[in-house]
């Protein structure tokens, strides 16, 4: 293969002298890794919470008392139909249910199958004989990790909740949810309405909180301001809210991240611009050489900036490939704890891929821009040696 | 903290901004001693430095042209996933409206690359005639450069510390669209005449860069931007959304669109720059720049072949105009 | 010393060529499906955050903090700078 001559003197320096690159390619494939990981993650949440979004009610009314949620009576919910524009209210129950105190706890959801849209819902995951069974008697859905930690706790078939009132109600494990729905499932237990009141101790006239539909999107304001008139200890929450609450969720964690990481990119920079400076100035003769050979200023530069660009590539996909194996392929072990906590169960998720010119323009450009502005100087200080220097 | 500021875009966003400008600043330290000692007729050791000094000021603007000119795109595409955060905005005409900043800030970026542009041709004149004969003059207009990019800087922070996300903003529909029946567009042109006026002053920027008329093809490319301007937004947009009623300059660059309005955009400016520029070296400096001035028309005749084939696309799919 | 080049250029293209397959093949769908049938079963979509027993699992109430990060201290309020 015929190559320019320029292009064979650039590749033969390049990979004689790789081992003064090996040691920056390894600085930035590590800080290219980190940032790559943590955009990756955060992302990949946000990408999954907004898929579910479709299926979260439009509004959800709470009770609250001196700033604390309270459950909220049922009453409510007949007040609530009324409203012209509403459909789907539904009430939820749900609540933590502590296996040991102050240590590990389930999130139990109490779901009325007979509703709608949980039927069609639960239709997903089971077929027709498994739905029958399900609901026959004292069942429970649970998520992967509180299966396992049942299990390893002796409890292969189902578990015996004590409830408030000091009475134990035992209750069969019939399935065990998808690893898939980990994000948002892991530590759930599903189970029938009246058992989940049962076992949180409310009362037959109380919910948690109330969700509704509004189907017509142009009127959310409208029925919002209207709810809020109802009582003096409502508080309502819309899908929008929770919207930008994803929105911010993935800039906020990512943000706090960067911010912390504008430190490790300056000290970067001041390594690179030392290390560069060292580098360069053990060229001086080298370089001297080619000017006294006619080489002009503008083909050193030219040469030294094609030699970074090589760095900066090699580099960029090196570390975005890795961060995309850490994360997409094993999971992020370690790292995902800081997203999703590590205090209760554990929690190994299944992490969607997500890359948009978004994140990768992000990277590379918080990652090039001060790469290049660093080796700037150093390459001129080196461009413009005099061609006495190799006489030296 | 402002919820804006801790957004990823606009992080990124500032900080390359910043490091650009800390280069620029040891170029423009630089530039200012050369031009207070520069003699190219003496051979002092001074001067020698001096000419080697001017080549850190080459490769910084060189490195600095071309990543403002993807820090443009990366700042329209910040700011057009803003959108989603401040409330009433849908595109990022909203967001760019959010306070009096941001539409200065737009065109001074634009400013800025049109003189980044413009130094390169010089320099690139400059380093060819090996005596430096423009050197003072690409200098001075480096110093103007550094000052439009300082408050450039400024207007960054500026605009971005004060959007607010509690206050609703317009969306597009209410900036562009048509109010009350009032005409937005320029001199009481209508669209068959604005139309008209595209096409005509195509063919005139064309007739003038074929004919070597340089003071002319100025003149019309720089009317031509406007009125191409107005006829996007107006009269094209309205065809690349397949709605009537959607004037917006910025819904074009969202993915719905499949980005095409970084093309065309890109293009329409990307082919006037070149043109104005080449024209003004061979007005200034009676030299022939050839090869600016056919990418500028290439460019120019995909921007218009673009807009008019999304018309025609529609026409031929639909039998009727919008 | 061309050749270096092209087998480390080849090989940065093996990997990236490798990411996108893996980008593209991966089912989306059935991972979607999972989350949307719970999500759409409970009428909760708030991540399954493993937090301490003093820590809010589900919480919408308090303005202050991220609704879906609980967890989470957000920066405006004073005891990210003093401990408690």
């Amino acid at each position: 293969m015929r190559t320019s001559p320029f292009f064979h003197f650039l590749m033969l320096g390049f990979f004689k002298e790789r081992k003064k690159h090996i040691g920056v390619i390894a600085i930035s494939l590590v800080i290219l890794f980190l940032l790559g990981s943590a955009l990756f993650i955060s992302s990949s949440i946000r990408y999954s919470l907004n898929q579910t979004l479709a299926w979260e009610p439009d509004f959800v009314v709470q009770r609250t008392q001196g700033g604390q949620k309270v459950n909220a009576p049922t009453a409510w919910i007949d007040d609530l139909l009324e409203v012209h524009g509403i459909s789907k209210v539904t009430p939820r129950v749900y609540g933590r249910y502590f296996f040991k105190a102050k240590e590990n706890s389930f999130l139990i959801v109490g779901v009325d199958f007979m509703d709608e849209q949980s039927n069609k819902a639960l239709r997903m995951m089971m077929d027709e004989t498994d739905l029958k069974q399900f609901l026959k008697g004292d069942n429970m859905l649970v998520g992967e990790g509180v299966s396992t930690h049942l299990k390893t706790h002796f409890y292969p078939n189902g578990y015996t909740f004590l409830t408030p009132k000091g009475v134990f109600k035992k209750v069969n494990l019939f399935k065990v949810l998808p690893k898939k729905s980990n994000l948002i499932s892991n530590d759930m237990i599903i189970v029938p309405i009246e058992l989940a009141r049962e076992i949180l101790g409310m009362g037959e006239d109380e919910v948690s909180d109330i969700a509704l539909n509004v189907p017509n999107d142009d009127e959310w304001d409208n029925v919002a301001d209207k709810i809020s008139a109802f009582y003096y200890d409502i508080h309502v929450t819309t899908k929008e809210d929770i919207k930008k609450a994803y929105e911010n969720l993935y800039n906020y964690k990512g943000g706090v991240f960067l911010i912390l990481f504008l430190i490790v990119i300056v000290t970067f920079v001041l390594i690179l611009y030392q290390r560069y400076s060292m580098v360069y100035s053990s060229e001086r003769r080298h370089i001297g050489l080619l000017r006294a050979l006619g080489w002009s200023i503008r083909d050193v530069l030219k040469l030294k900036f094609f030699e970074t660009m090589m760095i900066v590539v090699i580099a960029f996909v090196l570390g975005v490939a890795l961060a995309y194996l850490y994360v997409f392929v094993l999971g992020a072990p370690l790292l995902r704890e800081i997203f999703l906590g590590g205090a209760n169960l554990p929690n190994s998720v299944i992490l969607v891929p997500v890359l948009d010119f978004g994140i990768l323009s992000s990277i590379f450009l918080i990652y090039a821009i001060p790469f290049i502005s660093a080796v700037l100087i150093p390459t001129w200080k080196i461009a413009v040696t005099d061609p006495k220097e190799a006489m030296l | 903290m402002n919820e804006i500021l801790l957004s990823n875009q606009v992080l990124v966003y500032l900080l390359s901004e910043s490091i650009l400008f800390g280069l620029l600043l040891i170029a423009f330290v630089i530039t200012f001693g050369i031009l207070l000692k520069w003699d190219f007729g003496s051979y002092s050791e001074q001067q020698f430095l001096l000419e080697r000094r001017a080549y850190l000021t080459m490769t910084i603007l060189l490195f600095v042209f071309v990543v403002k000119f993807l820090l443009l795109v990366y700042f329209v595409f910040a700011i057009d996933s803003l959108s989603l955060l401040v409330p009433g905005a849908m595109c990022a005409a909203g967001v760019i409206s959010a306070n009096d900043y941001g539409m200065l800030l737009l065109f001074l970026k634009l400013v800025i690359l049109f003189f980044l542009l413009l130094w390169m041709a010089l320099n690139s004149y400059d380093l060819r005639a090996k005596n430096y004969p423009i050197f003072r003059l690409k200098s001075w207009l480096f110093i103007a450069i550094f000052f439009i990019i300082s408050i450039e800087l400024g207007l960054n922070f500026a605009y971005f510390s004060h959007i607010d996300t509690l206050e609703p903003v317009n969306c597009c529909s209410t900036l562009y669209g048509q109010l009350e029946g009032a005409n937005p567009l320029p001199f009481g042109l209508n669209i068959m005449t604005l139309l008209l006026l595209f096409y005509l002053i195509y063919i005139v920027v064309m007739g003038a860069m074929l004919s070597k008329q340089r003071v002319l093809s100025v003149l019309a490319t720089l009317l031509f931007v406007m009125i191409a301007y107005y006829s996007v937004v107006y009269f094209f947009g309205t065809y690349i959304y397949e709605l009537p009623t959607h004037n917006c300059p910025f819904c074009m660059l969202q993915v719905e669109y499949y980005y095409v309005g970084y093309l065309v955009w890109g293009t329409l400016f990307v082919g006037a720059y070149l043109g104005i520029v080449s024209s003004i070296m061979e007005i200034g400096l009676k030299e022939e720049r050839k090869k600016e001035q056919t990418s500028a028309l290439i460019l120019l005749s995909i921007f218009v072949l673009l807009c008019t084939a999304y018309v025609a696309i529609y026409y031929l799919r639909n039998g009727v105009f919008l | 010393m061309a050749k270096a080049f092209y087998t480390v250029f080849s090989f940065l293209f093996l990997i990236t060529f490798s990411v996108s397959i893996h980008y593209v093949a991966t089912d989306r769908v059935s991972a979607t499906n999972s989350l949307s049938a719970v999500a759409g079963l409970t009428r909760m979509g708030s991540l399954s955050l493993s937090v301490a027993y003093y820590e809010p699992r589900v919480q919408r109430i308090e303005k202050a903090n991220n609704i879906i990060y609980p967890e989470m201290m957000s920066i405006d309020r004073m005891d990210f700078v003093y401990e408690n």
